[in-house]
């Protein structure tokens, strides 16, 4: 009985425990999705409306240019940045593809060759890699926009690409090498008893054994390019490279209140890394993991 | 075509009792985790033609950049004053180890690390205990943890000063509506709660992944050793400090060195709260950095600047990574 009444105490404690970080961690992210739904009016309600009263998409429609021309002209008047979300959108799905792909493309060979080769003091360049994810970005975005300049990629999605591939890449062949650590290598050996070469068995068997560690990878890399925000403030001018960051903090310098906008542009950044963070959760959790247990 | 150095029948190379130590030798006998197993003998040649685009990578946007940042930082140089390139030596160092702003700056990078890396690893923990019990929504609130992680920088920076805005803020009207306030406050204007506020705002942004982590280490606890002290009648405290916490303290320690390296990097919440302001009490040495090279131009102390950080970042890193080695966690 006793055992019971405090069990269920307990359990009453748990669930506002529960309640209370479900409050903390999910209103800001609700808040954000129902002021992208409200109209200007609605938006400055003293006191705000905790449930839009008369939630409308307009917001988003305005951002693709669909809609009643009089109330586009309107927004284009008021914020002039809503119309540079969508091509923002274009620029940040074009470079988060290319560091994806230019990830997989670097880091699996480097991984495959730390976790294979068996070569004798490997240990100095997986330090030297490890090492340059220490380096503070801030250190190397001032070197590089002078280079970037003197190449004249300056406002050019490429300097982009190349900026991210060197944040990420060097996390990708450190977490790629611990997950084809963990892979059986007697299947490999079963390969070679049958006869496969060593590019066959890397294609036929390791590649396709590692997917959930490239797929993590690869993920791991459009999320971190489609977020970052130093280096894209820094690199881009115009609507020809700026990412959906540099845009969505663009509304920040301007003097009226355009919350409805600019919440529905930060939805429209969160969207993507939202969607693959539930979708891929396994993948994500444990690939952090792994890059947080060795590294 | 076999690859240069492999054996034609390595099946028959496995049957066949080769000498250890030669190249055909029994491949059980030799083939750890990890080991090729037909030709055993490293490879370097094909190890450093597979690295050799990311090594390329690197020379070209990492060891070039930090060589040619060091350099410029030795030189009077500001993009608006070309003519006035010169060599100074360590004079941008000297200038800005003796400036009061670099001191208050690197006090207010201190105190946001210290703040939001408590803030951050005590919550995480603390969520990832709650979700490692038992109780009816757990699976709802474990699916959906991940989001605000997912959630981009700006975007969270942006969402806060929403919610804390002084006019129209869901905070101010809550905490008003509540009673525990008589008026809206402006929170990012002031100096007293600017820094809170970017505080709370970055381990908002930070919890879920510390949790996670922390969660993984938690569900491999044996149960035994729980039924054990309880046995021995220690209450739940105990059970915490004398098996929890020394089974976490690996994962804590990780996550330490994760979120202190996030911590000294932060400059995206910070362009979007609050500036660096009020005032100076928001300016951190990233930001500092960031301001006296693309607003003011001046690239010989902006590398300087950003050549402290790095050191900083590199000192602590080694302590880190000398606190790991005595643990024997890089030994593997």
């Amino acid at each position: 009985m006793i055992s019971r009444r405090t069990d269920i105490l307990r359990t009453c404690g748990l669930m506002t425990a529960a309640a209370l970080f479900f409050l903390f961690m999910f209103t800001p992210v609700y808040w954000m999705v129902a002021t992208s739904l409200m109209t200007e009016a609605e938006m400055l309600a003293v006191p705000p409306h905790f449930i839009p009263q008369a939630p409308t998409l307009r917001n988003y429609a305005t951002i693709f240019g669909i809609g009643d021309p009089e109330y586009i002209a309107f927004a284009q008047n008021r914020a002039p940045a809503v119309f540079d979300i969508f091509p923002a959108m274009i620029n940040s799905l074009t470079v988060g593809l290319c560091v994806a792909l230019a990830n997989l493309l670097i880091a699996s060979p480097a991984a495959y060759a730390f976790s294979r080769l068996n070569v004798r003091r490997s240990l100095p360049l997986l330090m030297v890699y490890l090492g340059s994810r220490m380096l503070p970005p801030i250190m190397l975005v001032v070197p590089m926009f002078l280079l970037m300049r003197n190449f004249g990629l300056i406002d050019t999605p490429l300097s982009l690409i190349a900026a991210y591939c060197i944040l990420t890449v060097p996390f990708s062949i450190w977490l790629l090498q611990a997950y084809f650590k963990t892979m059986p290598v007697e299947l490999e050996d079963s390969a070679v008893i049958d006869g496969a070469t060593r590019w066959q068995t890397m294609r036929y068997v390791v590649l396709p054994l590692a997917r959930p560690g490239l797929t993590c990878v690869a993920i791991l890399a459009f999320m971190a390019s489609w977020s970052e925000f130093l280096f894209a403030v820094v690199f881009t001018k115009t609507t020809a490279s700026k990412t959906l960051p540099v845009v969505t903090a663009s509304f920040v310098d301007t003097a009226s209140i355009q919350f409805d906008y600019v919440m529905t542009a930060g939805v429209l950044t969160a969207l993507p890394p939202f969607l693959l963070a539930l979708i891929f959760q396994r993948y994500i959790v444990g690939g952090l993991a792994a890059g947080a247990v060795k590294g | 075509m076999a690859v240069k150095g492999e054996h034609p029948f390595p099946a028959l190379a496995r049957s066949t009792n080769a000498q250890p130590g030669k190249m055909w030798s029994l491949a059980r006998a030799r083939s750890g985790p990890g080991r090729w197993v037909a030709p055993r003998e490293p490879q370097p040649f094909l190890f450093f033609a597979l690295n050799t685009p990311a090594i390329l990578l690197l020379l070209a946007f990492v060891l070039y950049p930090i060589i040619y940042s060091f350099l410029l930082s030795l030189h009077q140089y500001n993009l608006w004053q070309p003519a006035r390139f010169r060599f100074i030596g360590l004079d941008n160092y000297i200038s800005i180890l003796g400036s009061e702003q670099f001191w208050r700056a690197a006090q207010t990078t201190a105190l946001f690390s210290l703040g939001s890396i408590t803030m951050t690893i005590v919550l995480g923990t603390l969520l990832a205990l709650l979700l490692n019990e038992v109780f009816p929504g757990r699976a709802l609130l474990r699916a959906i943890i991940l989001i605000p992680w997912a959630v981009p920088p700006v975007v969270n920076g942006l969402i806060w000063q929403w919610l804390l805005d002084g006019r129209y803020g869901l905070i101010n009207a809550v905490l008003v509506g509540a009673g525990v306030l008589d008026d809206y406050r402006s929170w990012l204007t002031d100096v007293n709660t600017a820094m809170p506020a970017l505080i709370v705002a970055q381990a908002w942004n930070h919890i879920p992944f510390v949790s996670l982590v922390v969660l993984a280490a938690l569900q491999t606890i044996p149960d035994e050793l729980y039924e054990a002290a309880r046995m021995d009648g220690a209450n739940v405290f105990q059970r915490f400090a004398a098996i929890t916490l020394p089974w976490l303290s690996h994962s804590l320690l990780l996550v330490l060195i994760t979120q202190t390296m996030v911590a000294l990097r932060t400059f995206d919440i910070i362009y979007v709260l609050t500036g660096g302001g009020p005032g100076d009490s928001t300016t951190v040495l990233a930001w500092l950095t960031y301001v006296t090279t693309f607003n003011f131009a001046d690239f010989g102390r902006g590398n300087a600047y950003a050549y402290l950080i790095a050191l900083t970042t590199f000192a602590l890193s080694i302590i880190y990574i000398r606190l790991l080695w005595k643990r024997g966690e890089l030994a593997r």
